[in-house]
């Protein structure tokens, strides 16, 4: 078991090693059999994913792997995961914050209910839309860390799509179509990931082609 | 990187096997390799490909000090013994 461990934290290190490292991966794959040998191979193979992941910054190959990574986990998938969040708390049928401030406005005690009895039978519909728009965010995700950047924009498509449907729905059976605000914004949040990747992965190819590797 | 310079000045102008300096530097995998991959791309070590010793294991890396590393493990350790300087590389 700790063998088959060592074994594959081995493969993740030297495949984390950029192309011009070669060598040394297979070098650090040898010393791992000794180490094995020795009973150390675990604590041989973390050492050297650790190595391995020193070494992403220097090589062209392993930036655009920390920046897609980056931004994959720390941009795109938060998004997604706060309209989901938002569907658990009851998105898109909460009462908008402004809503005490609209009665107030226009001196009633009570605005009419978001949700009532003439438009209750659309939630799933609603809720089913941003889910598919939840759904795109982590195929959006997904095929940005993969680096495949035809299905990235098919999915990109699809997710401003139900943005669209949602609005369009939003408007005519709640009467507000600001609920899709949150929506919107993620939408904007993944393009904005997506094309910073697509220029550094434009980049790093132009310097691969150029016979750079650092 | 002076406990490194040191243990491949001792073993000069012998090769040594990268598991075999992590237990005589006390240098886990993961201090070692980064020092022997700056110290290889700066000029002061070399590595050669050994074969294996065991029947059915891969051949292993072996690492000395070139002649500018030497240089930079006498100058960081004045009193290293020079006692096998004679057998060392130019």
């Amino acid at each position: 078991m700790t063998a088959a461990l060592a074994r594959m934290v081995m493969t993740v290190a030297t495949a984390s090693l950029g192309a011009h490292r070669h060598g040394w991966k297979l070098a650090m794959e040898a010393e791992l059999e000794e180490a094995m040998a020795d009973g150390q191979g675990l604590s041989f193979a973390i050492g050297c994913l650790t190595t391995a992941c020193r070494e992403l910054p220097a090589h062209v190959e392993g930036r655009l792997v920390l920046a897609s990574y980056t931004l994959v986990l720390g941009l795109i998938l938060p998004a997604a995961a706060l309209l989901l969040a938002g569907v658990l708390a009851g998105y898109p049928y909460l009462d908008p914050y402004y809503a005490d401030a609209m009665g107030s406005f226009a001196g009633v005690e009570m605005l009419v209910p978001w949700l009532n009895a003439g438009n209750a039978a659309a939630m799933p519909a609603l809720t089913l839309m941003v889910l598919l728009r939840i759904a795109s965010d982590v195929l959006v995700a997904w095929f940005a860390a993969e680096r495949n950047w035809t299905r990235t924009a098919a999915a990109q498509r699809f997710g401003a799509a139900t943005t669209v449907t949602l609005a369009i729905s939003a408007s005519l059976i709640l009467l507000d179509w600001t609920c899709v605000l949150l929506p919107a914004l993620t939408l904007v949040i993944d393009g904005f990931a997506i094309t910073v990747l697509r220029r550094l992965h434009r980049a790093a190819e132009q310097d691969h082609s150029a016979g750079q590797t650092t | 990187m002076i406990a490194l310079l040191v243990a491949l000045f001792e073993q000069a102008p012998d090769w040594t096997h990268g598991y075999e300096l992590m237990k005589v530097t006390g240098l886990k995998s993961g201090s070692l390799y980064p020092l022997l991959l700056r110290m290889t791309d700066q000029g002061l070590v070399e590595a050669e490909w050994r074969e294996p010793t065991v029947m059915g294991r891969p051949p292993r890396h072996a690492y000395r000090l070139t002649a500018h590393g030497l240089a930079l493990a006498r100058g960081s350790k004045k009193d290293l013994p020079l006692s096998r300087s004679s057998a060392l590389p130019a």
